[in-house]
């Protein structure tokens, strides 16, 4: 990659005037995902990107750079120059809510928002044992015996989260910590933890009812799982939308963005697309360009709040 | 019953077979070569994988799984390199049994135990893949950390020279461990700033560096200190007594079913995985020591412990993905993003709606295992011929696989300057008696043991009487203090009669 | 050749140095509170201290053991060969991408070792750089 750039850079030099004349793109571009192969993220990136590819009338290659929840491919990124042949796919929170919790070298202002393309199922879950319905069950419970509980956790996200609903409730909801999603659901799954929360690994146990969903972070219910509340309905007043998420360097051109943004949005109202995240448990939810921006930078205050409120 | 056959039918389709083959020989190769391993060849598999149908796909990563750990022993053996992490361990008998001029006698004994241990495992999945996974439910946050405990006290099996120094080693691999991003407030630790190390140091790069590209410093020292006069013996080859015969099998026959044995019931365990399986696999057949058997020095069973278990990790490890629909490994995890790439989300209900697949699926693991046996034998007379190729040219090109390999793992310069970096260091811990397999085991045992312990401490509200209420984890404390016991005594006497143990 | 009871002495006072550095320096500048539950220094700091009581026992005994223990081997010749070796290869990765550093570096290693014939230097080179070309180009 590194090479790619050393004659990037040499063939910018040598042309004083980059190809800003001739119509882009004219050669290959890269989307480096910021997760490792086969995520959720991933392999969506990799459905997405074949269809922009076949939109641009140009190959797209997709790259793995896995670190730091997407953090380590981002910060790269902002090192890019914006042309329109450097992107990178994560999720929204790398970008919204990680530059707030851990000192990063990128901030939400130093990219351009190309598309979202996804939603994540995020909920909280129970063993169905427990004979919780939903997530005020668990909480009215919890307070009877003791007003202290403990919920397997995976990201600072979802600590932030129930920081807040803590408050909220007057339950104090422990986090136990985790590796991945998948962990999260076997802890519950072993009784060792009574709660726990997924951003998706849990999909497949809830569908055959080894576990209960108890409610979705999300601002409305899922498809995949109608009868399970949203927190919002539940009456918490919270939510947490986080995204699969294209980004480029800040500042691309408008001769760049337009036939880019087109190219996505086409991409991911594709039929093909649409399947793909019904069987990933992912909520459709598209948005491209200066609309997109807005939702993030939304978003971004959103946590800021929530972190203010959860301290 | 009808899926079982239609399954196992699929699984003998000459393209299934086929790239089962093309997976066991790819892994295979990336076993063999040192600074290439099994989680990097299969993160670049799975693209391929993305055009295949679903049970080419899996059959070509599960071959690669597979072989992977299998082909790890060649260079370990050969040239005191291990082609993988897990293989750290064969080094500790495979080099000094090649030094005797007994190289095949000891590839023999890792094919064979990786073979055996790798059926083992494939058959607990097929029989008992429900009840293994519920049990292994059953282990949470307080049995881990005593399994944990457990898999510390055989850093003292394996201290090598001097147990002190091998004990502060396997501390400083879990001090190097607690880089990055703390797991439970998310807060840096001694990252010095850098986003490359909010991750923790790159697995592959410390142990490329560590146990590879140090022992090429170490091995051209040698070469100069052999050209200045002062002679070590060379590896022999073709010496008379270097046959693996029935006797041999025998003789290593009980240490690999019991190595088996081992490995399965540490693949069933997520979070456990291939290294800590060898690592306890070598220092129990160890401790079963009998008069006369040399550990260390070139103990046929050493080798058969450590490959065994190994490979009877990575079947066992799928137990908890069929039969619950959850990773117990990165192999596991791997293989559920094939799976779902094709549409097939991996469940509790797996086997209601895909039978035919997973039926087709354990076909495929057997036959992968048959194909690593006689992939495995014939590579052998292939790479016994590595002896014969100088070591001013083993040298560099072991050398640039670890540059490439450190590069290749997270596409990152800065992985490939740590790895020389901690070459440097290995280097150094070698020269002063600093054991660098209980670095390692301490850099892989530590992430998981300071996880377990905070969960552990977060669930027991730090209430030492909530330890009554888990007869597991109680019962695997007891066998980590007598065997603690065991070792202090062996120590004391390791340390009475001077650091030439 | 026996290992000088100096040697020992530097060796303890280098390493046990080395740790109080981690503990009152190193790890409190580069840990911050968590804010809940095991500080995140807490792990670091008992490892370091551990890896401390270690070599200081270690060093005692050997000191007072008075037994002659063989010298630890001379020279870094070895050791600067080998990294240059794998810093040049580095070098070469990051300018000139995975092929050429195949190529290039087990050249530059056999030069390093003393091979001066052009025929195994170049054909080594060729292989492997051809070899990583067609897989990863």
């Amino acid at each position: 990659m590194r090479k790619r750039l050393a004659l990037m850079g040499a063939a910018v030099f040598l042309l004083g005037q980059p190809a800003a004349q001739a119509a882009w793109p004219e050669k290959p571009v890269t989307v480096t995902v910021g997760f490792g192969a086969g995520g959720t993220t991933d392999v969506v990136a990799r459905a997405v990107a074949d269809l922009v590819s076949k939109k641009l009338g140009q190959p797209v290659i997709v790259e793995n750079r896995p670190g730091a929840g997407g953090a380590v491919a981002a910060t790269a990124l902002t090192k890019l120059p914006a042309d329109g042949y450097n992107l990178v796919a994560t999720t929204s929170t790398t970008i919204t809510l990680d530059p707030q919790v851990t000192k990063l070298g990128f901030s939400i202002d130093d990219f351009t928002y190309v598309a979202a393309t996804g939603e994540f199922p995020e909920a909280f879950i129970a063993l169905p044992k427990s004979g919780w319905k939903t997530l005020k069950d668990a909480i009215e419970a919890s307070k009877a015996s003791g007003g202290k509980t403990t919920y397997a956790s995976s990201t600072s996200l979802d600590r932030m989260i129930t920081a807040a609903l803590g408050k909220k409730t007057g339950l104090q909801l422990v986090p136990v910590p985790t590796r991945s999603g998948a962990e999260v659901v076997t802890q519950v799954m072993g009784g060792h933890t009574p709660l726990g929360y997924s951003s998706g690994a849990y999909y497949p146990q809830a569908k055959s009812g080894e576990v209960a969903a108890l409610a979705v972070l999300g601002e409305k219910r899922l498809k995949g799982l109608p009868n399970v509340p949203t927190l919002k309905e539940l009456g918490y007043g919270l939510s947490s939308v986080n995204l699969i998420l294209f980004v480029a360097p800040k500042g691309l051109p408008a001769d760049v963005a337009k036939p880019l943004y087109a190219a996505f949005a086409a991409a991911a109202a594709d039929p093909s697309i649409v399947e793909l995240m019904e069987k990933r448990s992912l909520n459709d939810f598209v948005a491209t360009g200066d609309e997109l921006a807005k939702t993030i930078a939304s978003q971004s205050e959103g946590f800021k709040q929530l972190l203010e409120v959860s301290k | 019953m009808s899926d079982l056959l239609l399954g196992f039918g699929d699984a003998l389709t000459p393209v299934t077979i086929l790239f089962v083959f093309l997976g066991v020989l790819l892994g295979y190769a990336i076993g063999v070569l040192p600074g290439l391993n099994r989680p990097a060849a299969l993160a670049i598999a799975i693209p391929l994988s993305y055009y295949m149908t679903p049970l080419s796909a899996v059959a070509f990563l599960i071959g690669i799984a597979k072989a992977s750990g299998a082909g790890g022993a060649t260079t370990a053996v050969l040239i005191n390199v291990p082609g993988e992490p897990n293989a750290a361990v064969t080094c500790l008998d495979g080099y000094p049994l090649a030094r005797k001029g007994k190289a095949r006698q000891a590839l023999q004994a890792a094919l064979y135990g990786s073979v055996i241990g790798d059926i083992v495992g494939t058959l607990a999945l097929i029989l008992l893949a429900r009840p293994l996974a519920n049990f292994a439910l059953k282990i949470g946050p307080v049995e881990m950390t005593a399994l944990m405990l457990l898999a510390l006290t055989f850093i003292a099996a394996l201290a090598g020279k001097s147990l002190l120094r091998g004990l502060a080693a396997g501390i400083f691999g879990m001090l190097v461990a607690t880089i990055g991003l703390d797991i439970e407030s998310g807060t840096p630790r001694m990252t010095f700033e850098q986003v490359e190390l909010l991750d923790g140091v790159p697995l592959l790069a410390i142990t490329v560096g560590m146990l590879a590209l140090s022992e090429m410093v170490i091995q051209t020292e040698e070469l100069f200190s052999q050209r200045g006069g002062a002679a070590t013996p060379p590896v022999r080859t073709d010496a008379s007594g270097d046959r693996f015969g029935w006797g041999e099998f025998r003789h290593v026959l009980p240490t690999i079913m019991r190595s088996s044995v081992i490995g399965t019931a540490i693949g069933i365990i997520p979070g456990l995985g291939p290294s800590v399986a060898s690592f306890a696999s070598y220092g129990i057949a160890k401790r079963f020591a009998r008069p006369g058997e040399r550990y260390g020095e070139g103990e046929l069973k050493g080798v058969a412990a450590a490959e065994t278990a190994d490979n009877a990790v990575v079947p066992a490890s799928f137990i908890p993905l069929f039969a619950l629909g959850l990773p117990g490994s990165v192999s596991a995890a791997i293989l559920i993003a094939a799976l779902t790439v094709h549409g097939v989300i991996p469940g509790p209900r797996l086997f209601e709606e895909h039978g035919r697949l997973i039926y087709g699926i354990y076909g495929t693991m057997i036959v992968a295992a048959l194909l690593m046996l006689v992939v495995g034998r014939v590579g052998l007379v292939a790479f016994a011929q590595l002896t014969r190729v100088p070591a001013a040219v083993i040298i560099p090109v072991v050398t640039m696989l670890c540059v490439v390999g450190a590069y290749l793992e997270v596409h990152s310069l800065f992985a490939v300057w740590v790895m020389i970096g901690f070459a440097a260091l290995g280097y150094l811990m070698h020269r002063f008696d600093y054991s660098r397999v209980t670095f390692l085991i301490g850099f892989v045992i530590g992430p998981q043991f300071e996880l377990s312990l905070r969960q552990t401490l977060i669930v027991t509200d730090r209430d030492p009487a909530a330890l009554l209420g888990h007869p597991i984890a109680l019962a695997i404390l007891a066998v980590a203090a007598l065997g603690a016991l065991f070792s202090l005594r062996g120590g004391s006497r390791a340390l009475s009669s001077g650091d030439a143990v | 050749m026996t290992r000088s009871r100096a040697s020992l002495l530097a060796e303890m006072l280098l390493l046990g140095g080395g740790c109080l550095a981690l503990l009152f320096w190193i790890i409190p500048t580069q840990t911050s509170e968590g804010g809940f539950g095991l500080s995140p220094a807490f792990l670091p700091n008992i490892l370091a201290a551990a890896i401390l009581l270690l070599v200081l026992a270690d060093g005692v005994l050997r000191l007072t053991a008075r037994r002659p223990e063989s010298a630890y081997p001379a020279g870094f010749g070895a050791l600067a060969r080998s990294l240059a070796v794998a810093g040049f290869g580095a070098i070469v990765l990051a300018y000139a991408g995975v092929a050429a550093s195949a190529a290039l570096t087990p050249a530059a290693g056999m030069l390093a070792l003393g091979e001066r014939r052009p025929l195994p230097v170049l054909a080594t080179s060729a292989l492997l750089g051809g070899a990583f070309w067609l897989v990863f180009r």
